[in-house]
């Protein structure tokens, strides 16, 4: 899937720790799939992340959102008779950082301090995204992210293989051999992720 | 490295200095992960090299700190870093699983042994390898120049015996190494044995020609069994047969028969004939022959007690012996102590020995023998043919036996005299027996002369090359006196083990040497080379085509029309 050439940002930094930081998204901005490799500017550093969790709820915390229409109702009629939905909706992302871009490189490791609040998050390039997978350093962070950490690094890693074309599917046999050390102690599990892990 | 373990210079190499022919094929094989000196390094395989490029016998060089070391594959491992692999290997289906566990979570290692090492300081000096590579060297495959360098000089010193396996380059053996010793070719029967030894002799013959030291010449003496050196021998290729030596180099190789009416048949073109006298037979001779004949140890210990009263006309003396209880012969019985049951079974034994066997005259012409000498003395190998007898052990060995023990006296005598300061060395005699573990067994060894000849080694310049497909019933002694043996496949773990036995890195080569191919493929370890080898020999054809041409070449100095 070939990405639109200019630069899709989808919203800004709400929440900053230094291994993982929220953004909201910007009104009528498509929201990323989950495994995007996601970059923030505005920052000392390009800080790399991939996006972890992706969270949708109405924008005032103390009121839930009502359920309309019967069961017959499908979302289109909904939508139409409660044209206000959406307004009241916030969506919001994670991206769990596995590095950034250095003026001379890749690193693959945390930076020295966590993105500032309202910056902008931005998708990576093709071309930064082959880049950034040159090496597979970054696994170990991702795994390292919480319960769903290996649907995220088999979707990070889907996502990835697009930016390399044809050669998609050599991309994915290398990463899967730089996993496999570190799932080694269970079998199981790497077996599952790297089943999850081709397209 | 050269014989001596001085350095040899190293020919330019105008590709080289052009830049030319730089070597791009260093192809990574992987790192060294363990192992140790004695039983070998273990060699982790890269992930992106496949293992079923490798192959047993091929030579790689491990890049190491300070020096560099050269190493034979001998074996090759699969293994895996998780266990749960081998028991749910990923199914059939799945490509990708396969290809993302291939060379990470599996992985081949690789048995190497370390031959040779060369310090990087140093570029020349190859010597057998006292210490192991540090972890994680770097191995590659063996380029061509680091392999021709090790086995390729190109001088009147080494011969060419074949190509290393998947490589364009000679492996040569040093002449001079060879022919100090003696030297075993071994293989099962159909591997090629008489096609390797028919192309060592040759090249002897070629190399002994072109020596300008007269020590350093040497000749063949060639029990031919079956008939394959002399003017023919049959071929397993297109045609069917292939000249033999005198065809080939007739003014340097002279060809005696025990069977004319066969070799005329044959059309084979003999020199003479040898005629064996019964005076000319040894109580040993027969001793040796003892299992074959059928004679009791009793019998033996009679040819013993004859020839000690009747010297070399005991033999004529025991055909004529009386069984007759109360015969003529009593008294002479009951003075050598001999049973008249022994009696007559020592004479069954020595009538089947003489039985239809024209060249066994009860008085030898003086010539045969004289003329055999003659001819080997003078710097001309000698083949003797065996015509319909070869198939009959019995003539083989005692005409062997017999031939031998006296030439080794002549040698003898000569080698003592030049000691003394009296005469010329006689020149080194190679002496080719087949079936060799006949004459070498371990309960005849030690009396026959082959025996003595190669447990006494070089010291009167008569050495043997013992063509053999068993070797483990050769007196282990006697093997460990081989300095270069040459093995076609083995099979069977005993004879393996004879043939490597004493060799460093014993395990390894076992496992090279039971993996040869059937045909046209040899180890070869020892005196003569740097290392062990896997070689493919030269094609015979094209090889009888140039040993002529070198040796019809007209002579470029005087002294070469005129040797000394």
């Amino acid at each position: 899937m070939a990405r639109p050439p200019a630069i899709t940002r989808y919203g800004r930094v709400i929440e900053a720790a230094i291994a993982r930081f929220t953004a909201e998204c910007f009104k009528d901005v498509e929201t990323p799939p989950l495994g995007e490799l996601i970059a923030v500017e505005d920052g000392p550093e390009t800080i790399v992340a991939v996006v972890s969790s992706i969270v949708t709820q109405g924008i005032d915390p103390s009121r839930r959102v009502n359920a309309h229409g019967g069961p017959e109702d499908d979302l289109p009629t909904v939508l139409a008779a409660h044209p206000h939905v959406p307004a009241l909706l916030l969506t919001t992302f994670s991206g769990s950082v596995v590095g950034y871009l250095a003026p001379d490189g890749v690193r693959q490791y945390l930076p020295p301090a966590p993105p500032p609040i309202q910056a902008r998050v931005r998708a990576c390039s093709d071309e930064e995204v082959r880049e950034f997978t040159g090496s597979f350093d970054f696994l170990r962070l991702l795994l390292e992210t919480g319960p769903l950490a290996d649907e995220v690094l088999a979707a990070a890693l889907r996502r990835a293989a697009e930016a390399y074309g044809a050669a998609g599917r050599a991309f994915l046999v290398r990463a899967g051999k730089a996993l496999s050390p570190l799932l080694a102690r269970d079998p199981v599990r790497l077996q599952a992720t790297l089943r999850r892990m081709q397209a | 490295m050269n014989g001596n373990g001085q350095h040899r210079e190293r020919p330019l190499d105008i590709d080289e200095l052009l830049g030319r022919r730089r070597e791009v094929d260093l192809r990574a094989l992987g790192s060294v992960v363990g192992g140790s000196l004695s039983a070998g390094l273990e060699v982790r395989l890269d992930a992106e090299v496949d293992v079923e490029a490798m192959a047993v016998g091929r030579y790689v060089t491990i890049d190491a700190h300070e020096q560099r070391f050269f190493g034979m594959i001998t074996d090759v491992e699969l293994r895996t870093t998780i266990d749960a692999l081998t028991e749910t290997p990923p199914g059939q289906d799945d490509e990708f699983l396969r290809d993302v566990y291939r060379g990470t979570a599996a992985f081949a290692v690789l048995h190497v042994t370390p031959m040779l090492r060369v310090s990087a300081l140093d570029n020349n000096a190859a010597e057998p390898v006292k210490t192991v590579p540090s972890h994680f060297s770097r191995v590659r495959e063996a380029t061509q120049s680091e392999v021709e360098r090790i086995f390729g000089a190109e001088d009147p010193q080494h011969f060419v015996i074949g190509t290393p396996l998947d490589m364009d380059v000679k492996v040569r053996l040093d002449y001079e190494r060879f022919v100090e010793r003696s030297n075993g070719i071994f293989g099962k029967s159909g591997t090629g044995k008489t096609f390797l030894t028919r192309l060592v002799l040759l090249n002897i013959i070629q190399k002994s020609n072109a020596q300008r030291d007269p020590q350093k010449k040497a000749v063949h003496l060639v029990f031919d069994m079956h008939n394959e050196y002399g003017w023919q021998g049959t071929y397993e290729g297109p045609g069917g047969t292939v000249k033999g030596l005198k065809a080939i180099a007739p003014s340097s190789v002279s060809v005696m028969t025990l069977d004319e009416e066969s070799s005329r048949r044959r059309g084979s073109k003999y020199d003479s004939a040898i005629v064996i006298g019964c005076d000319e037979v040894d109580a040993a001779d027969i001793a040796l022959l003892r299992e074959t004949l059928n004679l009791s140890q009793n019998s033996v210990d009679a040819c013993h007690a004859l020839q000690e009263r009747f010297h070399e006309r005991w033999m004529e003396q025991a055909l004529a012996l009386t069984a007759d209880e109360n015969g003529p012969d009593k008294e002479l019985r009951a003075s050598l102590s001999i049973h008249p049951a022994t009696v007559t079974n020592l004479q069954r034994g020595l009538r089947k020995l003489t039985r239809n066997k024209p060249f066994i005259k009860e008085r030898a012409p003086a010539d045969t023998l004289k003329l055999l000498l003659s001819t080997l003395l003078n710097g001309k190998s000698v083949v003797i043919e065996f015509g319909r007898y070869g198939n009959d052990l019995d003539s083989y060995m005692l005409v062997a036996n017999v031939l031998t023990r006296r030439i080794h006296e002549v040698w003898r005598e000569r080698k003592e005299l030049a000691t003394a300061g009296m005469g010329e060395e006689p020149v080194r005699l190679m002496i080719t027996i087949e079936e060799a573990h006949k004459f070498l067994d371990p309960h005849v060894a030690g009396q026959t002369i082959f025996g003595q000849i190669a447990r006494e080694m070089r010291k009167y310049n008569v050495t043997l090359l013992v063509i053999d497909q068993r070797p483990s019933m050769i007196e282990p002694e006697v093997m460990s006196q081989l300095g270069t043996r040459v093995t076609c496949l083995l099979d069977n773990e005993r004879d393996i083990d004879a043939v490597l036995a004493g060799t460093s890195g014993k395990s390894g080569l076992t496992d090279v040497l039971a993996r040869l191919e059937t045909k046209q493929q040899a180890l070869i370890l020892g005196h003569a080379v740097p290392m062990p080898i896997v070689v493919r020999p030269e094609d015979y054809t094209t090889y009888e085509r140039w040993v002529e041409d070198t040796l019809r070449r007209p002579a470029a100095r005087v002294s070469d029309l005129y040797p000394e």
